[in-house]
């Protein structure tokens, strides 16, 4: 009797070892949504949106595609009323159509207001250096520097450097900035370094899961003229993290690289595409907005060492992101320079 | 269960010094986890290999290029050579468990406790190549799902990269359950390496020496026998006894393990301090440490009783236990990962 009360208790200890597990790496792999569970957390996920349709005053239109895992609701027009604190309505996934291929900064039509640009290296972290003695660290700092009065030109949007000198910087410590500062966009600045390989490289890291889409294209228009700035919408924003920034890094990695290897293939026609990835970096796993880590050029290579000696080629590199992150922003309608 | 003939299971060690795989089909293999490339063709001619592994490397240390990649237990990032290795020590050990043609595998991988996220995504990303489905754990919490001890256990997991303390409480272990040391066998090798260079300026000798002579006399406390190696001396070899540096240096990781036992268990409630100390459990090489769970069982004595015990085959603890697991896994949850 005793036995059997033992061996039962370890297979109900095993049970909740084994979900646990089995969570932890779902949220390892970003994907912390099992169906029960979305379906648990979607009257928050609707609380939230919702109060901030209040806050707007609008009313919503809907489409017609409707995801599986949303209650259907049949009507075309939902006018929004205060939703009753204990049981508030299920969120018409009719709201979200379109929204996947929308960035997120678009969806909520608030413009963003502030762009980290983070520098890599620095103070005793050189980073690499080139056979000519180019040290990364100077390189993207420099670049970071022109980056930021380019995007400076534009009187709306704030851009902060993580480190505007030659000092050490933890990696802790450039997210706490982006954290302290309400960053909207977070661009990790770096070169890559492949010695083994005669090889000029491009190429741009993410880290966010690649989850499901459930995006919020109509409160873009409740949120028009509204003024809120991405990061002061936070709250609403985490919630929906799990399905919307795991699209929106990729996003704006793509849009970076894109316009980063246009760029280079000016001056190394060779230059090798080595796309998008997701890539472990502490850097971007802590950002909470959208965040990308972009090897902009490649310091093994000797002649491109020697280009990233002409200011000329860095302040085109700067331009390149400067495109890019407008591009993201803009989500392709509008025509770059860098396109010319 | 997903043990189904169209399904192998297996558990993979991914250590700093030595991977191990145990597999459903009764394989168990281990390796050094060395990986290297011949330098050029010519090397390429004379070991006929593409990629060598273990003690095939080191033999040929000169001809190839030679990686470590789990370095203090994490995968070195931002170095591509690090993570292909990696990838050829999975490649390597999932051949050496043999899976039938067609069939899926299900692999869980044991890593340090301590591993960032961005380093349990970098290894999931290498072993994800090679397997259908895969679970990564910590290599204590695998050691102790291996001997069953889910509850009130504390398990010391003293590799070459790294100790990994962690403690079960019922409960998968949480970060404030684990502890992740540098003070590990390499750590050893290290001390050891350096003592003698002072002791024996004039002899020659080098790092896999070191380690030879560690994994061979290691011990802490006393030993009555003598330890005699022999080291050449300008180019003449002589016996020279390294006995007080040998115990000198697996003494000098003590302090930092105890300090941690004490630290994690005093975080327990009283009663549970007591069933823990009953239950601590020395694995990884580290183990095989002459007179290290006695010194431990002394060490912990000023706290109370304590019981310190050894797992029995230190080099498969933790990929056999990350098989049970693999094993025992429902269905469902493969699925989705």
């Amino acid at each position: 009797m005793f036995g059997r009360f033992a061996r039962s208790r370890e297979q109900r200890m095993k049970q909740t070892i084994h979900r646990g597990i089995f969570e932890d790496n779902l949220r390892l792999l970003g994907r912390s949504t099992p169906r029960l569970e979305v379906r648990k957390r979607i009257p928050r996920v609707a609380k939230a949106a919702l109060s901030l349709a209040v806050l707007a005053g609008v009313t919503l239109f809907t489409g017609t595609n409707v995801s599986p895992i949303f209650v259907p609701v049949q009507q075309t027009r939902v006018a929004f009323t205060a939703p009753a604190p204990a049981a508030p309505p299920a969120l018409d996934p009719r709201l979200f159509k379109g929204a996947r291929n929308m960035p997120l900064s678009r969806a909520f039509d608030l413009g963003v207001r502030s762009i980290i640009i983070d520098p890599g290296h620095g103070g005793e972290d050189t980073g690499a250096i080139g056979r000519g003695g180019t040290r990364e660290k100077d390189i993207v700092l420099d670049i970071a520097r022109r980056l930021k009065r380019r995007l400076d030109a534009r009187a709306q949007t704030e851009v902060l450097l993580t480190r505007d000198g030659d000092h050490t910087l933890p990696l802790a410590e450039r997210v706490a900035i982006a954290h302290a500062d309400h960053a909207d966009l977070f661009v990790s600045v770096h070169l890559n370094f492949v010695p083994k390989k005669p090889i000029n490289l491009i190429e741009t890291f993410y880290f966010g899961p690649a989850t499901d889409a459930a995006a919020a294209a109509q409160a873009r228009r409740e949120n028009s003229g509204q003024g809120p700035g991405m990061s002061e919408l936070r709250e609403i924003i985490e919630r929906l993290e799990t399905q919307m920034r795991g699209e929106e890094s990729p996003r704006l990695a793509a849009a970076i690289q894109q316009s980063v290897l246009r760029n280079g293939r000016r001056a190394d026609a060779a230059v090798e595409d080595r796309g998008t990835k997701r890539g472990p970096f502490v850097v971007l796993n802590q950002a909470e907005v959208p965040a990308v880590l972009a090897e902009v050029s490649c310091l093994s290579n000797p002649e491109e060492e020697t280009r990233l000696g002409a200011a000329e080629h860095r302040e085109g590199i700067a331009a390149a992101l400067e495109d890019g992150i407008l591009e993201y922003l803009r989500n392709g309608e509008t025509t770059h320079e860098s396109k010319k | 269960m997903s043990q189904k003939s169209d399904v192998l299971a297996v558990g993979i060690d991914l250590g700093t010094s030595r991977s191990s795989i145990s597999a459903g089909n009764g394989q168990r293999q281990w390796i050094e986890s060395y990986v290297g490339w011949p330098k050029d063709f010519i090397a390429a001619q004379v070991v006929g290999k593409s990629v060598l592994f273990g003690g095939e490397v080191l033999e040929h240390r000169l001809m190839v290029d030679v990686c470590r990649p789990l370095q203090h237990g994490i995968i070195k990032e931002g170095i591509d050579r690090s993570e292909e290795a990696v990838k050829e020590i999975i490649r390597h050990l999932v051949e050496l468990a043999g899976p039938a043609a067609g069939q899926k595998v299900h692999a869980v991988v044991g890593v340090p406790s301590d591993s960032l996220k961005v380093n349990r995504l970098a290894i999931r990303k290498a072993v994800g190549e090679f397997v259908d489905s895969l679970v990564v754990v910590t290599e204590p919490f695998a050691v102790a799902y291996s001997l069953g001890l889910l509850n009130n256990a504390l398990i010391i997991d003293i590799g070459a990269g790294t100790t990994d303390l962690c403690i079960m409480h019922g409960t998968l272990p949480g970060e404030e359950d684990q502890r992740t040391l540098l003070q590990a066998g390499d750590y050893i090798d290290d001390q050891l390496f350096s003592y003698l260079q002072e002791r024996y300026p004039r002899s020659t000798f080098n790092k896999n020496m070191v380690r030879q002579w560690k994994e061979q006399f290691s011990f802490v406390g006393d030993s009555p026998e003598e330890i005699k190696v022999v080291m050449p001396v300008d180019g003449k070899p002589l016996l020279h006894d390294i006995k007080a540096d040998v115990k000198r240096a697996c003494e000098s990781v003590l302090p930092a393990i105890v300090e941690a036992v004490t630290q994690m268990i005093a975080r327990f409630d009283p009663e549970f301090q007591a069933k823990i100390r009953k239950n601590i459990v020395l694995a990884g090489g580290g183990s095989l440490i002459g007179g290290l769970r006695e010194h431990l069982q002394a060490a912990l004595k000023e706290y109370g009783s304590s019981q310190v015990t050894c797992v029995k085959d230190p080099l498969f603890a933790g990929s056999d236990g990350a098989l049970k697991l693999a094993q025992e896994m429902p269905e469902q949850y493969w699925e989705k990962l």
